[in-house]
């Protein structure tokens, strides 16, 4: 398995996938990528990743919260970011600890922003 | 007079040949947020919104649709082969690496910056327009799409600011 800390991406939007993994690959980060909410489940069982960036409507409207639910069951202190177009008022009043994420990034991320986040959380080599 | 975006989707709902009718406009169409609106209404009509087991790949759809027409607008006024580029490069973000080690050595490389600069820009007052759509479907969906583009936008301004392709822009 690699020293890279890595990071399981997980939204409908093909184009937002490959494009947010190819952001990842180039800041030094191992990518991986799923098209659902039931697809990123599995996935996160194979790939064992340290750090999950999931949006919120999928198959189902709250498909999001569904697999924040199921991750932070399993694995409480693994880090799950929401990315989203809820926007910041609705994020607010959302109660997102509740479902299960640790924060919230609107689209279009700031990937500035959002690759100082991950940086705290990235595996010490 | 000319057709509206929304009419040229009722006219050509297969999505592939819609944008191809879009890019044959060069960028000489209405985006405003009445647009996105009329454009988000006729998207719909043909793939009604569901809130349990959605259709991803109607879904998906939206964002693409979105997504052309978002680019189309922004490419406007660029020359032709950095279109050819941008376009590209948005296509395949896996490989803009790829495609700017191409582009750099074509006559338009010291174009491109400037380009950039001008795309990025048409992107930021697109992005304005979007936000001032209300909160819904429509929205959401040119949101999905323009979020790709910024996320590219941000890979290629990775590479455009590296020293080696810098020093083309004279």
């Amino acid at each position: 398995m690699s020293d890279k800390t890595r990071i399981l991406v997980i939204d409908d939007d093909p184009a937002i996938c490959v494009s947010v993994k190819a952001i990842l690959e180039a800041s030094g980060y191992e990518a991986f990528t799923a098209l659902s909410g039931n697809e990123g489940l599995e996935l996160f069982h194979q790939v064992q990743p340290d750090i999950v960036l999931c949006d919120m409507m999928m198959e189902d409207i709250d498909a999001g919260a569904k697999v924040a639910g199921v991750i932070k069951k399993e694995k409480p202190d693994l880090p799950v970011f929401l990315l989203s177009t809820i926007g910041d008022a609705t994020a607010r009043t959302i109660g997102l600890d509740d479902l299960g994420f640790n924060g919230v990034f609107q689209k279009p991320v700031n990937f500035d922003l959002l690759l100082n986040v991950l940086q705290k959380h990235r595996k010490k080599s | 007079m000319a057709l509206s975006l929304a009419d040229l989707f009722r006219q050509n709902s297969d999505l592939d040949v819609f944008c191809q009718e879009v890019r044959k406009l060069r960028g000489n169409f209405n985006l405003t947020s009445s647009e996105m609106e009329a454009l988000g209404q006729a998207y719909f009509e043909l793939y009604p919104e569901k809130y349990v087991q959605r259709d991803l790949a109607e879904v998906r759809l939206g964002y693409q649709l979105a997504r052309c027409c978002l680019l189309e607008k922004a490419l406007a006024g660029l020359p032709d082969r950095v279109k050819d580029f941008f376009r590209q490069a948005f296509d395949q973000p896996e490989s803009i690496a790829r495609l700017m080690e191409d582009f750099r050595r074509s006559e338009e490389a010291g174009l491109l910056a400037s380009s950039f600069d001008r795309l990025q820009a048409s992107l930021d007052q697109l992005k304005t327009t979007i936000d001032e759509l209300p909160k819904g479907m429509i929205k959401e969906r040119f949101l999905g799409g323009i979020s790709t583009l910024y996320n590219t936008r941000y890979l290629l301004n990775i590479f455009i600011s590296q020293p080696g392709f810098k020093s083309l822009q004279g």
